[in-house]
């Protein structure tokens, strides 16, 4: 399967509000849902860990309920949203009624006010708080509480626990990255944006179809400060080069002067105020911030670290895939035990002594036995020490040697190699062969466990028919086995 | 063109080759392992896989070769009856009688060789170089594969490893990796790809780097998942809390004190349990690999009067006393716990300032007459320093000779708990024990968990 496959099936934000969901939905029950089938599904369609963490969610029987209560509560979410933007933009056109509702003369500033004062108030605080306390999930309170209210009114229409539990899920999401701080706050401009254009849109037909006139008025504040503010509003209307009170007019239109001209500048500059500073704004910002929520929603990916999720790494992530054997174990294998008999000792001659893989140094070597007389045939590790010692002990024939020691390292596993040595030695002679295992120590030193490796050499002394095993430390001198070692062969001297 | 890895894992018999393939693929299942001779007589393999299940490499397990110097006499001889090369020494080698018979496990492993793209050779670095080494590393060469030696068992004392780096550097392999397979440690393993890496042409670099980048997050991701295991279990016990009428009767009171225990004990065993499945080994394989658990649960009881004692810790002055009395629970009237002098409505709502209205009325109606019980600081600690030993030992496997009592490192004896967990034990409703009370969803809670599960790392 090609990597880029896999990469293009993107679970999306609802599989992970289903996953998230079956998460705290086990988390609560204390333990995971027993669904193998589904766990097969999650490892046959592949992807990596999270999407396999879907999969599997989304093919558990509570996983397809989820499902279709997603899809009613998505349907439910989208029309309670419509709802609520045609609400905004009624109220819009029920402001607007409200200025243009009586009189022939409109006062311009409680108009103003009344279309844009309360909208750019809350502008004002939505971006105080994104700049000061963008932890707290910055404004968007409209929104927030449209959502809000969409959950609430979500739970109480599909009361059962599926939906509850969903919306406890998507709560947990949105919570991540600031992604519910930006879809708040899109609803909230577009909400507003809409509101303003009902506002708009309403001035417009009021203005078209009817004759009023524009008034302000003042008590204790100086005139100039309104021939401000006016010029302010105008101003990007000025710059389009629509014609809009300037200072004289304005200040003819004083409430009391009684001369009612420039009605078309006046329109112009409400008509233009509330759409610069009421839908163009807004309408930016909710493309703005909805684009940042969708830019967060696509970069969201479950915390798989989470308990509920971790705990599927073993089950849903495994590392490596068992091919099976591929070179079968032989029917048999291994040297067949050699049945010939027990030897006693006979000849003569020497006691003879080789060592096999031993790891004292030259210093140490030849091993010392106090009263005892042996003759060193020589160290059998490397393949050419292996042929001297062999060829030298089949020149031991007369008089056959009277024992031949093996000494070898408790140290070592025992292998075939060695096997097939101690073999060919006692091929090489008629006399018996004893394996003595030395350097218990070393063994012991490096953890390992003498008497379980003492019983693997047995067991491979009884293969090649060593006619005698025994344990001693040479290095040791007060080493039971030393003693040991010791009367045996005195025993051979007196037998004969 | 095919560029699926092979890599055949040899060495001589009992050096910890199937180890070394458990280790790598995390499946303590695979094969069989055992201290003898001769364990593995097959060839069997594992398929590495990436997290999205791409196939990086395969990894054979071999049997041991057990007489290399019998092979090498042949492979000699026969270099005497003609002017063969290396690798068709050992075609000729194959079809020979013996390699049925007397060398039949030599045979099978430099048959999978042939067939690899590498050879990665296993060294019990606690071995002197003996011949035997020698040999098998002759028989490689022949095979004329690129061999990466690695030195195993060198958690150990008194290896031999400048020994054996310096033999290998005579054969002319100078690429050579430690990698003990009990003792594991993650960068051991990335070095060991990047090895390989150098040693294979190109064709597989990209494979390489792929399973080289994955292992490295992967094994980010488990240390920040342990961790995040831990946090919770602290927040769940910390948070953990149960109410008793002032006039319980004594009986029924230390019947629930058992219970309130209990809870604890399950809480703490989940979390082993869990992070035993991080690590993928099963509560049947925790002996085995010198865990200080017994059957996959602590030995010592979390609340028996000397468990502090058992690991050493020191706690400061109430605590001291407290555990030396063996109380391991802290009952208190909601004022006391809280540093009140008492329990006013107002000063349980500032605590639980945040809640909702109906959380704190029925709170509020829980604590009236009411004895509140928690868990002690101290064993918290102990709950805290146990696991997080446990994550260490679980983070480089099990230490052949790590006993519980030496697990609680020194410098964390006089740790304290951070400032989230003692938190937690004024927020009943953080706790998934207060079943009636948890709420998964709260924004502080979720903070805390971060925050401690960060606080936690930084001691990993
Ligand atoms: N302390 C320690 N023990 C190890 C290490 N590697 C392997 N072992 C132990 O060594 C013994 C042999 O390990 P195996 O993996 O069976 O060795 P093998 O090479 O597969 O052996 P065969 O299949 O018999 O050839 C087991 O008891 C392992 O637990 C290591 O790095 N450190
Ligand atoms: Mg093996």
């Amino acid at each position: 399967m090609a990597v880029s496959d896999k990469q293009a099936h993107d679970p999306g934000f609802g599989g992970r509000i289903i996953a998230e969901a079956i998460r705290l939905e086990e988390d609560r029950a204390g333990k995971l849902l027993d669904e193998p089938q589904a766990l097969q599904q999650a490892l046959e369609r592949g992807g990596d860990f999270e999407q396999r963490i879907i999969t599997r969610a989304l093919h558990t029987r509570k996983g397809s309920k989820l499902q279709q209560a997603f899809e009613s509560l998505h349907q439910f979410r989208f029309w309670f949203v419509i709802v609520a933007v045609l609400l905004a933009l009624f109220a819009g056109i029920g402001a607007a009624n409200a200025v243009f509702r009586d009189e022939a003369t409109v006062n311009i500033v409680l108009a103003l006010a009344a279309l844009l004062g309360v909208q750019l108030l809350m502008l004002g605080i939505w971006f105080a708080l994104l700049v000061f306390r963008p932890g707290s999930g910055g404004g968007g309170t409209l929104g927030r509480l449209l959502l809000d209210g969409a959950n609430a009114v979500g739970r109480r229409i599909y009361r059962h626990h599926d939906a509850a539990l969903l919306l406890q899920a998507t709560f947990a999401l949105l919570r991540r990255d600031g992604i519910g701080r930006w879809l708040a706050s899109s609803l909230s401009h577009t909400l507003w944006a809409t509101f303003c254009l009902g506002a708009l849109l309403w001035s417009l037909l009021e203005l078209s179809i009817r004759q009023y006139d524009f008034v302000w008025g003042t008590t204790v504040l100086s005139e100039q400060s309104f021939v401000t503010l006016i010029s302010l509003l105008g101003f990007p209307a000025r710059l389009l080069g629509m014609d809009t009170p300037d200072a004289e007019l304005i200040l003819a239109s004083r409430m009391g002067q009684w001369i009612y001209e420039g009605r078309g500048q006046w329109s112009a500059l409400l008509l233009s105020a509330i759409f610069f500073y009421g839908v163009l704004p807004r309408l930016l910002l909710a493309l703005l911030t909805g684009a940042l929520a969708w830019r967060a929603i696509k970069a969201l990916r479950l915390n798989t670290g989470l308990q509920g999720y971790a705990r599927l790494s073993e089950r849903l992530a495994p590392r490596a895939q068992n091919i099976g054997v591929v070179d079968p174990v032989p029917p048999r294998v291994g040297r067949e035990q050699d049945l010939s008999a027990p030897r006693e000792a006979v000849g003569t001659g020497a006691v003879m002594l080789i060592g096999v893989e031993l790891e004292r140094d030259d210093h140490h070597w030849p091993p010392q036995l106090a009263g005892v007389e042996w003759l060193i045939l020589g160290r059998a590790d490397e393949r050419s020490q292996r042929r001297d010692v062999l060829a030298a002990l089949r020149a031991q024939s007369a008089p056959p040697p009277a024992v031949v020691l093996v000494v070898c390292s408790l140290a070592r596993t025992p292998d075939r190699g060695t096997q097939n040595f101690i073999h060919e030695v006692r091929a090489a002679t008629p006399a018996p062969v004893w394996l003595i295992l030395d350097e218990a120590p070393l063994l012991v030193a490096r953890g390992g466990d003498p008497e379980a490796r003492t019983q693997q050499w047995q067991e491979m002394a009884k293969v090649v028919a060593v006619d005698h095993m025994m344990t001693a430390d040479l290095a040791d001198a007060a080493h039971p086995g030393c003693e040991a070692l010791r009367q045996a062969l005195g025993h051979l001297k007196v037998s004969h | 063109m095919d560029a699926s890895l092979n890599i055949t894992v040899v060495g001589h018999t009992n050096t910890g080759k199937t180890s070394l393939l458990r280790t790598l693929s995390r499946d303590e299942n695979f094969g069989e392992v055992c201290d003898e001779p001769s364990t593995t007589r097959h060839v069997e393999g594992m398929k590495l896989v990436l997290s999205d299940g791409t196939p990086a490499m395969s990894l054979f397990d071999t049997p041991g070769l057990e007489d290399p110097g019998g092979v090498l006499d042949l492979l000699e001889h026969l270099a005497q009856m003609g002017r063969y090369d290396g690798p068709e020494r050992v075609q000729h080698f194959l079809q020979m009688p013996e390699a049925r018979s007397r060398y039949e496990q030599e045979a099978k492993v430099l048959r999978q060789v042939m067939q690899s793209d590498a050879a990665i050779y296993v060294i019990d670095s606690c071995e002197p170089v003996l011949g035997k080494y020698k040999d098998e590393l002759s028989i490689l060469t022949y095979c004329a594969v690129p061999v990466l030696p690695v030195l195993n068992f060198v958690a150990l004392e008194r290896t031999r490893e400048a020994e054996w780096r310096a033999q290998l550097a005579r054969v002319n392999l100078h690429a050579v990796v430690a990698f003990d397979t009990v003792v594991f440690d993650e960068h051991s393993e990335q070095r060991l790809y990047e090895r390989l890496r150098t040693l294979l042409d190109d064709r597989h670099d990209r494979l390489l780097s792929q399973l080289l980048q994955d292992r490295r997050e992967q094994a980010h991701w488990l240390r920040r998942a342990a961790a995040e295991q831990l946090a919770e279990l602290l927040l769940d016990s910390a948070a953990y809390q149960r109410l008793m009428p002032k006039d319980t009767d004594p009986e029924v009171l230390r019947l629930d004190t058992l219970r309130y225990q209990d809870e604890i004990r399950q809480r703490e065993q989940q979390c082993v349990d869990a992070l035993l499945g991080l690590f993928r080994f099963s509560r049947r394989h925790v002996s085995e690999q010198n865990l200080p658990l017994v059957d996959g649960s602590w030995e010592v009881d979390l609340f028996s009067p000397d468990a502090v004692k058992h690991y050493g810790l020191r706690l400061g002055g109430g605590a001291a006393a407290g555990a030396a009395a063996g109380a391991t629970i802290d009952a208190a009237t909601l004022g006391a716990t809280m540093g009140l002098g008492t329990a006013s409505g107002t000063a349980i709502g500032l605590l639980l300032g945040g809640s909702s209205t109906s959380l704190k009325q029925r709170m509020l109606n829980r604590m009236r007459g009411y004895t509140q019980w928690h868990v002690n600081e101290h064993t918290l600690t102990l709950l805290a320093l146990r696991q997080l030993a446990l994550i260490r030992v679980l983070l480089k496997r099990g230490h052949a000779a790590q006993s519980s009592m030496a697990l609680i490192p020194a410098e964390d004896k006089d740790w304290h708990l951070p400032k989230t967990v003692k938190t937690a034990r004024l927020k009943p409703d953080w706790s998934r024990i207060n079943t009636d009370l948890f709420d998964a969803n709260r924004i502080d809670r979720h903070r805390a968990v971060r925050d401690l599960t960060e606080e936690l790392l930084s001691k990993l």
